[in-house]
């Protein structure tokens, strides 16, 4: 594998931002618009999504960053109604480590698995949003706003899969982008556990 | 343009969109202008250039790296006269020392740095980042002399980076100048380098 490959990857990971989304400034709009990409954890987990969407093909394209966006959705409502959800910082963590492994395996990853798991997934990120949501703001303007800014982090993980499927050796591009995901998400627990 | 063009258009065009959204309630709405509009307006340079037609890395590198070169001198005046908390106070971000540091001195020119791999190897990424920097050198450096001691008020004075903006600005041009020639030639043999 060539190292300029990687560069589409690194020049989406590159970005300047702090570890962790949570705890994040503003309000409203833009509060929620900056929510998604505001941090390591939410970032690379829906960039996962679309990435692993194209690797599956077909109709998951679109399919699987929906699953996370209605997965989201519902997560939302219950981290606005402070109904307790445990672990959702785990599964937060989880889950850019588990998308990052789905995409490093060598073989395609059985759908079920995979939709499966989106939905969890996006339900605690979902939770995160929702808990988190600045009172003084919209719960419309708010919710509608980071589920836009989490479908142009899946657009790009879209792409990034098409570009990936367009290069000599396909899964070796899709397991060296898992294989980043998934150290970035270890390093991710590390921190947070430290 | 073919499939992989498209692709790496409709990836850049969404990354600034992502890249735009993520940087107005952190560093504030002025730099956010800067730096997207240059993104943009690098963009449109890369579309109806380099994107088709990769300029040849031998005359393109070394004008980039000279590039990042008198950026590097630009960047190390702002920090030895302050210029992280002053622009902090005029955008209304409150940036200290530090933070000015890790954004413009660590994280951003590690991007730069990346870019050169991409330039190396005709990349349509790197030579999107290399219109990018040189449109951001030509539009954005010049804002020290024009803009930025204008808007703290009072008499025309110094600011943090005056007396180096123009180096980076003026290398900017070049690269720019080089970018076009280069596409003009290839335009001309059929894209045979």
């Amino acid at each position: 594998m060539k190292l300029w490959r990687v560069l589409p990857f690194l020049l989406v990971v590159a970005l300047p931002r702090p570890v962790l989304a949570h705890g994040i400034i503003g309000n409203g709009l833009m509060a929620g618009l900056a929510h998604p990409v505001g941090g390591w954890d939410h970032l690379l987990a829906m960039v996962a999504v679309g990435i692993i969407s194209t690797k599956i093909g077909g109709w998951s394209i679109w399919g699987i960053p929906l699953l996370f966006l209605l997965g989201m959705a519902a997560g939302y409502g219950l981290g606005l109604h402070q109904t307790i959800l445990p672990y959702t910082e785990c599964g937060i963590l989880l889950s850019v480590i588990g998308l990052g492994l789905l995409l490093a395996w060598p073989q395609r990853p059985l759908l079920g698995v995979v939709m499966l798991l989106v939905l969890l997934f996006g339900l605690s990120h979902g939770y995160a949003h929702g808990s988190e949501w600045p009172r003084q703001a919209s719960v419309w303007w708010f919710s509608l706003s980071f589920l836009a800014s989490t479908t142009g982090l899946h657009l790009i993980g879209v792409i990034l899969g098409l570009l990936f499927k367009q290069a000599e050796h396909p899964l070796h591009s899709f397991a060296l982008a898992g294989s980043g995901i998934t150290t970035a998400g270890v390093v991710l627990t590390l921190l947070y556990v430290a | 343009m073919n499939t992989k063009q498209t692709l790496y258009l409709a990836l850049v065009l969404t990354f600034i969109g992502t890249f735009a959204v993520s940087l107005v309630p952190t560093a504030g709405v002025m730099p956010a202008i800067i730096l997207t509009g240059s993104m943009l307006g690098g963009m449109v340079g890369w579309y109806f250039t380099s994107l088709k037609y990769p300029t040849d890395p031998r005359k393109i590198v070394p004008v980039y790296l000279l590039t990042a070169a008198l950026l590097y001198l630009h960047i190390w005046e702002e920090y030895l006269y302050g210029f992280g908390p002053r622009i902090g106070a005029l955008t209304g971000t409150g940036w200290s020392e530090s933070e000015f540091l890790v954004q413009f001195a660590f994280y951003l020119p590690a991007f730069w740095v990346l870019g050169t791999i991409g330039l190396y190897y005709r990349h349509p990424l790197g030579n999107f980042i290399a219109w990018f920097v040189f449109i951001g050198m030509f539009l954005g450096e010049p804002t020290h002399l024009l803009v930025f001691p204008n808007l703290e008020g009072g008499r025309y004075h110094y600011f943090p980076g005056m007396w180096t903006a123009l180096l980076p600005t003026a290398m900017g041009v070049w690269g720019i100048y080089i970018i076009v020639k280069e596409y003009q030639k290839m335009k001309f043999v059929g894209g045979r380098a």
